[in-house]
């Protein structure tokens, strides 16, 4: 209870926030600047939507809440060669047009269980192509990079510090404080 | 030229370079009370003050920690340095800002900056032995060594005291034991796979790795500004705490504290000055990396620290009527057997056993494996032999599938297997062949010519690549790891940053440039006592040997000054 309402209040600040920080959003243009890849905004949300289902709002964070697709966005703009870069954009465009052509509707607006499915599918694999299949991992591997190296995840779910100070070299696992 | 800046520019001691063994150089003249010049040819970079990355939280680095396709692209050399990522990468030289000929592949990793590559060293500081320095000698290549481990041994001590060396005393004839702070333990896999090399050889050891940390500071540390090593594991961004060894955090602060030091930054070492009409080296030529405006400084001795390959490239430089072929090179040996360490191959493995043991914290190096081929006699088909580098750890398990699962896979504390790794270091022997020279016509942005290199791997190197996969995989499999696998990289010479030679030691002014105190043969008051110097290699991680080099070179050198013989 105490944690769905801390939950929400931190959601409405963010809302708020985001808001305040962004009072004129322009219909169509995607919120990150970059450099190499052509996003508009219903692309970024549609990859929200993606890296939400991948690791979604629990107790803890979401993709979202960390803003997992706009680090995964601008790693691919970085951090991708241009052959890469190409793959990545193809493989994201057969990802639309599989939730388009088989359930009949964009990503985003597909039931949770029609989202499961689908991921379901990439996760096997069989009888998808290359550029998506990668497309995905791309995604799956940049969203749980956002996740687990943010501060949340880092500060709250594991203790992580600069500043170890010592080093032990057997401990039993079951005394093991979470650490990264 | 006026007097008054002539006066200004005449000093007792002059030291090219900033970097482990010139730190040294212009602690040890300052502290005897030489005014002492040390001309660095990359920016400064003060302790702390220019860490900037130091105190950054992983979420805080744009790509976390990754490099750019832009960085990658635009420099294909040091972009393999295991080092070179998004914390440390301002203290590396890149690609395209100083290139250089590579008659070879050959991944030349440099670090243009006061403290040089002191800053970003893997830290890794062993004694060579007798068994070492008798090697050249015993097995009939370059030429014998004009000292032994008796000469070194008392500066080993001297040096070590004042970096601050964790280590055990292992009782080790093929690895001397030196003055050791407390080590930092060895972990469960690691205490046992060295029970297994203890149990089944009689001449393997696998030891905990020496390396360059206050574990336990003592005074000489606290009086330099240092601390406890924190076992960040960060120490290629610079230390807030001084916790390992780097002259920005140590040497170079000493120096200053004396009032003997003079630093000049942006300063590249065009030459060495040799007056045909004095008979003898009065000063170098500097050209100011800015402004690129030329201007002489004057000494009564010289020490060249510039980092292996670029000593030979600046004495190589060093022209006059008297020296036509560079700096006290009569014999046309200078930038010839050059070698380095073999670092090509890694065997790994994995054990499902001690599933019940993990590790805490971070610590700053590993397990070692000293040499055991070769050592007592020459028992293999190749020459001399390699040490090893030796660790186990285990990270979480690794997560799979997508949504609610995958996340509570990523928050819980499940651990996947223990991972043992190990990579060699070889000896490489130096020939004739493995050079480095000055390209006739291509120069830098400073004017100075590029430096060829020719550099490459020998049958010896290949047979003792394949001796390291068989053994180390015959150790592993005695530990019962599974899932063994050896890997030869290929990787051309250079990306070990252990290059060595090509301005050797040697008792024979006809064999070898510098005599048994790092003094050219031929220039009395010119000292190398840099990587340059090596007449071998060994297999130890060399910069330990080239810090007791130098504090001992200018013991001597002060003593010949002082009695008017040095010249």
């Amino acid at each position: 209870m105490n944690i769905t309402r801390r939950a929400a209040i931190r959601n409405m600040l963010i809302v708020a926030a985001a808001a305040a920080i962004l009072p004129s959003c322009v219909p169509g243009k995607a919120t990150i600047d970059l450099n190499n890849l052509k996003i508009n905004r219903d692309q970024e949300d549609l990859l929200g939507s993606l890296t939400e289902t991948i690791i979604p709002t629990t107790e803890t964070p979401g993709a979202k809440e960390i803003s997992a697709h706009l680090f995964t966005l601008k790693m691919v703009d970085d951090c991708y060669t241009a052959e890469e870069q190409k793959t990545f954009m193809q493989g994201f465009d057969e990802f639309n047009k599989m939730a388009e052509t088989e359930y009949k509707d964009s990503f985003d607006d597909l039931s949770a269980a029609q989202k499961t499915e689908m991921l379901n599918r990439l996760e096997k694999g069989d009888q998808i192509s290359e550029p998506l299949k990668s497309f995905y991992k791309s995604t799956k591997n940049l969203s749980i990079l956002a996740y687990t190296t943010s501060k949340d995840y880092l500060t709250k779910i594991k203790k992580f510090s600069l500043i170890p100070g010592k080093y032990q070299g057997s401990v039993l696992v079951q005394t093991v404080k979470a650490s990264a | 030229m006026s007097d008054t800046t002539m006066k200004s520019r005449k000093f007792d001691a002059i030291v090219i370079g900033s970097g482990m063994s010139g730190g040294w150089a212009a602690k040890e003249f300052c502290e005897k009370g030489f005014k002492t010049l040390v001309l660095e040819r990359g920016r400064d970079v003060k302790h702390n003050i220019d860490y900037p990355t130091t105190n950054l939280n992983p979420w805080e680095f744009d790509h976390r920690n990754r490099l750019t396709a832009e960085v990658v692209a635009a420099n294909p050399v040091i972009s393999k340095c295991y080092a070179f990522r998004e914390d440390a990468m301002h203290f590396f030289v890149k690609d395209k800002e100083h290139p250089y000929v590579q008659q070879k592949p050959f991944d030349w990793i440099r670090g243009y900056q006061v403290g040089g590559k002191s800053l970003m060293w893997a830290r890794q500081t062993q004694r060579w032995s007798d068994f070492d320095f008798e090697g050249p000698a015993r097995d009939g290549f370059a030429v014998d060594w004009p000292i032994r481990y008796q000469d070194i041994a008392p500066w080993y001590s001297y040096v070590e005291n004042f970096v601050g060396i964790s280590g055990n005393r292992d009782g080790l004839a093929v690895l001397p034991d030196g003055e050791f702070l407390p080590s930092i333990e060895l972990n469960k896999v690691e205490k046992y796979f060295k029970g297994v090399i203890a149990k089944n050889y009689t001449d393997r050891h696998v030891i905990y790795g020496r390396c360059a940390h206050l574990t336990q500071p003592k005074d000489v540390h606290a009086q330099q500004g240092r601390g406890q090593c924190q076992n960040r594991n960060l120490c290629q961004r610079g230390c807030p705490f001084g916790g390992y060894f780097s002259s920005n955090s140590s040497t170079m602060p000493w120096a200053a504290k004396t009032g003997n030091l003079t630093l000049q930054p942006n300063a590249v070492v065009h030459s060495i000055i040799y007056d045909d009409a004095k008979e003898k080296v009065t000063g170098v030529r500097v050209i100011d990396a800015e402004s690129k405006e030329q201007t002489d400084y004057f000494a009564e001795v010289i020490f060249v620290n510039a980092g292996a390959l670029n000593t030979n490239l600046l004495l190589l430089n060093s022209i006059s009527n008297r020296f036509e072929n560079g700096l006290g090179n009569d014999h046309n040996l200078m930038g010839k057997y050059v070698a380095f360490h073999n670092y090509r191959a890694t065997v790994s493995a994995q054990t499902d056993d001690f599933g019940e043991f993990a590790t805490a914290g971070g610590r700053p190096t590993s397990a070692y494996i000293p040499r055991f081929r070769n050592v007592l006699k020459q028992e293999t088909d190749f020459l001399r032999g390699y040490a090893a580098g030796f660790g186990a750890g285990r990270s979480q398990k690794s997560a799979e599938g997508f949504g609610s699962s995958l996340k509570s896979q990523l928050e819980s504390n499940a651990l996947g297997p223990w991972y043992v790794g190990s990579h060699m270091m070889g000896e490489t022997i130096p020939k004739e062949s493995n050079y480095v020279n000055l390209d006739p016509g291509r120069k830098d942005a400073w004017g100075m010519p590029l430096l060829n290199i020719s550099v490459d791997y020998d049958e010896n190197d290949e047979k003792m690549v394949k001796d390291y996969v068989e053994q180390m995989t015959e150790m592993f499999i005695k530990a019962g790891f599974k899932n063994i696998q050896a890997n030869d990289s290929k990787k051309a010479p250079g990306l070990d940053i252990h290059e060595m030679g090509g301005v050797r030691m040697g008792k024979d002014a006809k064999t070898s440039l510098l005599n048994k105190w790092n003094q050219m043969h031929l220039c009395k008051n010119v000292f190398v006592t840099d990587g340059a110097c090596m007449t071998s290699t060994a297999t130890q991680n060399p910069s330990l040997t080239y810090m007791a080099l130098t504090a001992r070179a200018v013991d001597y050198a002060v003593k010949q000054l002082k009695k008017g013989t040095l010249i």
